[in-house]
């Protein structure tokens, strides 16, 4: 830069690495905006966007023979920077070449900054196995974050409950429940793809839990082999945060619904015959339940099992990824979700249809009829 | 008028969908049994209240009135509680 007496300093992203391994004295300096920073940041690094450096860096770093990393996300920004605090007499300074780009590519770690200052660190094998998540700006480091925390519980592990806790397992949910009390068996294997044909007699929950922690061994699952009752459903429903209900009789879905409403937890629900699914969400607070859809279950001779009436094998493949959809939604924050709205689809016409659900006033179980009973 | 049946009910009209008409819910129902005869009785009850667990829709909107007025260009959907999974 001829007639230009400040020469920037760069150093490259293996320099940083070392200098902070070796413990160093270096103060990291994130240039970048808050939104950048909060998606993923260098562990330690002070956020002070550009346009702030000139006021509020003598404030944070008043000795300047201190040594100072800027950095943005390639490069550019941090060279700017870097000038900015060597005309204000800053003698040690460098911007680090190539940014947090190059830094996330070259595979150092890495951390996310949480509201309450504290970072949640996220390993390079993470880093990769979730890089397709965190490209995308709704969801990132911070919401692969909550998804990594978060704890949801799938109601069988049956048709619905195969593709939906294969595809949360597979997007790093931290911790899965799965309650079931059967084994695998052989007729299972046409829509449970959860399980293979090796684990037919296994117990669902056991055969489950292999297949998912093979997948991603990020996830903690937790077996609970055990059929839901009034006794138990509480304290099963108390430990996590979503529920999703993949069971295969009304006595559990009523269950699910009247434990749920108690403990204040969103339900994404779904059931399946033949070539027709149902897929809504039951999120407290407001909404209409499965009570206020369906106060009473159909007598037993109009309401045939998936045994008796059948049901085509991809058919809660389609249901149990729109449930595992979401509950990834749900715990992200993200996008509109299927609360009041119930969605129906038929597999045959390949159509599905919204209908708007109401809450009944008078429900058993969350308007003025709930006590009564 | 277009109506759309659940999977429970198939076993009347052994299609998905069917064209019925009258110009009110109760008409619209009667017409069904006509052409599917019993098919009233597995959506109404003795009291002619819908069963709880069936809903009817119009247009996607949830009805429980029986005087409810029709046109023919509505499209009417019946929902069965399903408990498969
Ligand atoms: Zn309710």
């Amino acid at each position: 830069m001829p007639g230009n007496s400040v020469v920037i300093q760069e150093i490259e992203v293996a320099e940083v690495a070392a200098r902070l391994q070796s413990g160093q004295r270096t103060v990291l300096v994130d240039v970048r905006d808050p939104d950048e920073h909060e998606s993923g940041c260098l562990a330690g690094a002070l956020l002070l966007p550009r346009a702030l450096v000139a006021r509020s860096i003598e404030t944070l770093v008043p000795d300047k023979d201190t040594p100072v990393v800027a950095y943005c996300a390639v490069g550019i920004r941090s060279a700017m920077t870097a000038m900015t605090l060597m005309a204000m007499g800053y003698t040690q300074v460098w911007s680090m070449r190539g940014g947090f780009d190059e830094w996330q590519r070259s595979g150092h770690a890495w951390v996310v900054p949480s509201p309450d200052g504290e970072a949640a660190p996220l390993g390079t094998e993470q880093a990769t196995r979730y890089a397709r998540h965190l490209r995308l700006p709704e969801i990132g480091m911070a919401g692969q974050a909550k998804l990594l925390a978060a704890r949801v519980l799938c109601i069988g592990a049956g048709g619905l409950g195969s593709p939906t806790s294969l595809y949360l397992a597979a997007a790093g949910i931290g911790t899965l429940g799965i309650v079931d009390d059967d084994r695998v068996e052989l007729g299972n294997l046409q829509r449970q793809i959860v399980h293979t044909t090796a684990s037919i007699g296994m117990p669902k929950v056991d055969s489950a839990a292999g297949m998912l922690s093979a997948l991603n061994p990020d996830v903690r699952v937790t077996r609970i082999r055990t059929r839901l009752t009034a006794e138990n459903a509480l304290a099963i429903l108390a430990d996590y945060d979503v529920i999703i209900d993949g069971s295969d009789n009304f006595a559990t879905r009523y269950l699910v619904n009247d434990a749920a409403l108690r403990l204040g937890k969103p339900v994404i629900h779904a059931a399946i015959q033949g070539f027709e699914g149902q897929l809504t969400v039951f999120a407290a607070a407001g909404a209409p339940c499965y009570r206020c859809v369906f106060p009473d279950p159909p007598p037993a001779e109009f309401a045939p099992s998936c045994r008796e009436a059948g049901v085509l094998g991809v058919l809660p493949g389609v249901l149990g990824v729109l449930q595992a959809t979401e509950a990834i939604k749900l715990i992200l924050g993200i996008g509109d979700n299927l609360v009041g709205r119930l969605l129906s689809y038929d597999a045959l016409s390949m159509r599905f249809t919204e209908l708007g659900l109401r809450r009944d006033p008078e429900c058993p179980a969350c308007g003025s009829g709930s006590g009564k009973k | 008028m277009r109506v759309l049946i659940p999977s429970p009910l198939l076993s009347y009209t052994r299609v998905r969908e069917v064209a019925a008409s009258g110009t009110t819910m109760a008409e619209l129902l009667a017409d069904l049994d006509r052409q599917f005869p019993g098919i009233r009785h597995r959506m109404i009850d003795e009291q002619d209240q819908v069963r709880p667990h069936m809903r009817i829709f119009v247009n996607g909107e949830q009805s429980f009135d029986l005087d409810q007025a029709l046109a023919s260009s509505d499209v009417v959907q019946i929902i069965q509680a399903l408990s498969g999974g």
